[in-house]
């Protein structure tokens, strides 16, 4: 379980953060979302500890993180965080000689669902390519939780439909994801959690199957009514 | 091998191909800067002595017989040791930067390894180390091919043979890079170790607190110079010799085990609690 | 093991050539430079044991290196050297040998021998503090004085009279007698072309200042020209005070040149003699022989030793104040005499010690050392480079010390 606890944070005089707390549980998909991006990226850099918060706390199953905390957690920016000139081959070589929870085989499974060449240069692939890679060298990680942020923005429709296929696919399964976005529509049916964020705190949090049984809305409906009142 | 092993392999080789490019021009321009000398030389001696018919003595007493020391003063010679020092100056810099800048934001990565970080800022500076000394190893490979280029095109009775070790008794600028004893080579690298760990913690306060960082950065700096040579300043100001020289020496040992500790210290704080991608 | 080409290839060949390079020159000679031998003409090689020749080689073409040359060891320093920093060859052999015997009364004090004191009971040490940056005028004295055999130390300041007077203040000499100290100083008025001659007496015990008194102003003009005053070094090896001061005044007079330009011209040398005890001032001329060359002079007892160059090579000449006479000469003749090849001397315990400055492969280098009272030569002998064919022809040693071991 990944505990949020009251984070703020400020740029200079600027809240970007104030006072979020939620909780995100393995085996559950939680999406962050929110019209302007400013704050979201954050909290999930936040829980990464690539970014400190000016007051709260954070804990990864109980524990604040720390450097065996990267086994079990990672992050999946909306950038790829490989060196343009490495190979994928080489990208997943520098991942397996880091990373003990690296899954090899699951890598080469990845590799052919999205038809990437190994010996491809990371500068020469599309944009949906590279997404695609970045997606892999996360995904290929035995890792509790997966971070991550933006994974649809500015790429092509059909690189769109096979990382959303993803999502239902045994290489998510019992994991926890957070999952930054705010084109809601490809992974709406997907999302088992909803937090709405606006200017930096949490305006309401619920969970879509209640919603969607209860009251009978979509998480759209939900965030119509939220954000034009 | 380790991780930490790996990611020093992994930081040179970042740079092998610009470090690769220094040492392929330091042999070619010193091997021609020595072909160069030594033909020009032959060339006016010949010339002075079976032409002008001035006597070999006299020509020998206003040039001066050739040696590597000719060779060394030319920019053949020092043009690419400067430039080798230049990139790497520049580098101490690149190193960091470079993971943050560009499309491909690496610092994620190295930020989410599970190592230690602060053995991400180790890795970094034992690379610079390590490129440092390979290139004074290349230059102590290279002298020894160069005087024997020399030999074969100066004749014997023209020049002044030399050994390594002369060859850099005499010549300050080399000495400086590579001197003459062991104990001094490893105080003045690791006098240059602890001012690269200086202006890394320099550039992570600037990474950490960005505009703010630099003035903490520069205070972070002035300090480490301030503790490391305040006997010094002390007995200046005061006007007073109190230490004897190897009590001064020793000290500053010391004080300079203690700003590299300070500065690593300080920056695996920063590289936990502070840094932002 | 292939991946890690880059980290093992720049270790390995690291180790290689820099271990390589160290082990080398450990292993190898000290250094290419020559082997430089003291050989003896005539004499006791005995006398030569602790002389000390600190000098410049330069090969060919190559820069200069620091030499010391003793009768069996050449050392030669290495100016960009950490390691001469912290034990440099320069300090002089006396204060080597007290930082040595009373480290922690030497603490703080810098290589010069003019303010210390030593006989058999004492050693004083009497400066003046030239001051801190922010009162560059504030001079002090500063004076300690450690008993060897209980090894306690005595120490006060005192501040200068008329302090704000004077630009500098250096120490000259101290001597030390019956609980009487006096400093010697010279000193230069602020604003005025002037400078002066002192004797400070102090009575240690009560750490007072007992006089100040102007014996002389060494630099003084007037309508016809100029004069200035040299102190002539004075050495106590028995630890005896030395009962007077004395200095070499040479005066100038103005000369109207034929093209009309005005020049001073050297018409005498006067020798000034104080009397400690009586206070007595007495001035003298100097005979004819003595050319006055004051920093080659030197007075133990009531007698003045000057060396000097000369047509044969070099003479000493001692002068005695109280007899105002020559009392003997003697001629170091045998030294060479060449171009650009003057001499440098040194008395050290009674005996002068003489090299010429200069020597190459054509002229070599002499050594002459003199017993003082008696004139007699102990010994003669030249500086040699031991195998020649080894160095370069055009090599050159410039001698600028010498200096005698304690």
């Amino acid at each position: 379980m990944i505990e949020v606890k009251n984070i703020s944070k400020k740029y200079g005089r600027k809240k970007v953060l104030n006072g979020v707390s939620f909780t995100a549980n393995k085996g559950e998909i939680t999406s962050l979302i929110g019209i302007n991006g400013v704050g979201k990226t954050t909290i999930l850099n936040a829980i990464m500890a690539l970014t400190p918060v000016n007051s709260g706390e954070i804990l990864i199953n109980n524990e604040k993180i720390n450097k065996a905390s990267y086994e079990k957690i990672t992050f999946i920016p909306d950038a790829i965080t490989m060196l343009p000139q490495m190979t994928i081959a080489e990208a997943m070589q520098f991942m397996q000689d880091f990373y003990e929870s690296w899954n090899q085989e699951r890598a080469t499974e990845l590799l052919g669902f999205f038809k990437l060449k190994e010996s491809n240069k990371i500068s020469s692939l599309s944009k949906g390519n590279t997404a695609k890679v970045n997606l892999l060298l996360g995904l290929a990680l035995d890792v509790d939780f997966l971070l991550m942020d933006e994974p649809f923005s500015g790429i092509d429709i059909f690189s769109r439909e096979q990382i959303a296929e993803v999502f239902t696919s045994h290489l998510i399964e019992d994991r926890g994801v957070i999952i930054t976005t705010h084109e809601i529509n490809d992974i709406e049916h997907l999302i088992d959690k909803v937090i709405l964020l606006d200017e930096g705190t949490v305006i309401k949090e619920f969970n879509t199957e209640e919603v969607r049984e209860n009251e009978g809305k979509s998480v759209i409906d939900v965030m119509r009514e939220v954000y034009r009142t | 091998m380790n991780r930490f092993l790996k990611l020093v392999n992994f930081e040179l080789g970042r740079f092998m191909k610009i470090y690769l490019a220094l040492i392929g021009i330091t042999i070619i321009s010193q091997i021609a800067g020595v072909i160069i000398k030594s033909n020009s030389y032959v060339e006016r001696a010949n010339e002075a002595i079976y032409e002008d018919l001035i006597p070999k003595e006299d020509f020998f007493a206003t040039e001066g017989l050739m040696s590597m020391l000719h060779v060394l003063r030319s920019v053949w010679f020092m043009g690419p040791i400067a430039l080798c020092i230049a990139a790497l100056i520049f580098y101490v810099f690149f190193i960091w930067y470079r993971d943050w800048f560009g499309k491909n934001t690496f610092i994620y990565r190295l930020l989410m390894l599970p190592t230690a970080r602060i053995q991400i800022f180790l890795s970094k500076a034992v690379s610079i180390l390590l490129m440092v000394f390979g290139l004074v190893a290349i230059q102590l490979i290279l002298l020894p091919i160069e005087s024997v280029i020399l030999k074969w095109i100066v004749p014997l009775d023209y020049r002044i043979d030399m050994t390594v070790g002369e060859i850099i008794q005499n010549f300050r600028e080399l000495q400086m890079l590579i001197p003459s004893t062991f104990i001094e080579f490893v105080l003045y690298y690791g006098a240059g170790m602890m001012a690269v760990f200086i202006i890394f913690t320099a550039i992570l306060f600037e990474r950490s607190f960005r505009l703010k960082g630099i003035l903490f950065g520069a205070i972070f700096v002035g300090l480490a110079v301030l503790v490391f040579f305040s006997p010094i300043l002390i007995m200046e100001i005061m006007q007073t010799y109190y230490l004897y020289p190897i009590e001064i020496f020793i000290l500053e040992i010391i004080l300079g085990l203690v700003v590299i500790g300070a500065s690593i210290w300080t920056s695996h704080f920063l590289l936990k609690k502070k840094i932002t991608v | 093991m292939m991946r890690y080409w880059k980290i093992i290839s720049i270790t390995i060949i690291s180790i290689f050539a820099i271990g390589a390079f160290y082990i080398q020159s450990a292993l190898a000679e000290k250094n290419s430079f020559p082997d430089y031998t003291i050989t003896t003409k005539s004499g006791d090689e005995e006398a030569v044991k602790r002389l000390m020749l600190q000098g410049t080689y330069y090969g060919e073409g190559e820069q200069g290196q620091g030499v010391t040359i003793q009768k069996n060891e050449v050392a030669y320093s290495n100016n960009n050297s950490l390691l001469e920093l912290i034990n440099p060859n320069y300090i002089d052999p006396k204060i080597k040998r007290l930082q040595k015997e009373y480290r922690s009364f030497m603490r703080g004090k810098e290589n010069n021998i003019a303010p210390f004191y030593e006989n058999e009971k004492l050693l004083v040490y009497a400066d003046v503090d030239l001051g801190s940056m922010i009162n560059d005028s504030d001079f002090t004295f500063d004076i300690e004085v450690l008993e060897k055999e209980s090894d306690e130390t005595e120490a006060f300041e005192l501040d200068v009279p008329e302090k704000n007077k004077y630009a500098y203040i250096y120490v000259e000499a101290v001597q030390m007698a019956e609980g009487e100290l006096k400093v010697i100083t010279r000193q230069s008025v602020k604003r005025l072309n002037q400078n002066e001659f002192h004797v400070y007496r102090f009575d240690v015990s009560t750490q007072k200042l007992i006089s100040d008194d102007l014996i002389a102003s060494y630099q003084e003009e007037n309508d016809i020209g100029w004069s200035y005053t040299d102190l002539i070094s004075s050495s106590n090896t028995s630890g005896e005070e030395n009962k007077y001061i004395a200095f070499v005044k040479t005066i100038l007079e103005d000369v109207q040149g034929e093209d009309g330009e005005v020049y001073s011209e050297e018409v005498a040398k006067e020798l000034v003699t104080y009397n400690l005890e009586s206070k007595q001032m007495k001035s003298t001329e100097l005979p004819d022989e003595i050319n006055g060359e004051s920093h080659n002079a030197v007075l133990i007892g009531t007698m003045i030793y000057f060396g000097q160059e000369s047509e044969a090579g070099g003479e000493l000449i001692a002068y005695n104040i109280e007899s105002e006479e020559i009392d003997s000469s003697q001629t170091i003749d045998q030294l060479l005499k060449g171009e650009n090849n003057g001499l440098l001397m040194k008395v050290h315990e009674g005996k002068m010690y003489v090299a010429n400055y200069f020597s190459d492969r054509k002229t070599p280098g002499g050594i002459a050392i003199i017993e003082l009272d008696t004139g007699e030569k102990l010994y003669e002998g030249f500086v040699n480079v031991e195998n020649p064919k080894t160095v370069p022809p055009g090599y050159e040693l410039i001698l600028n010390e010498i200096m005698v071991q304690e």
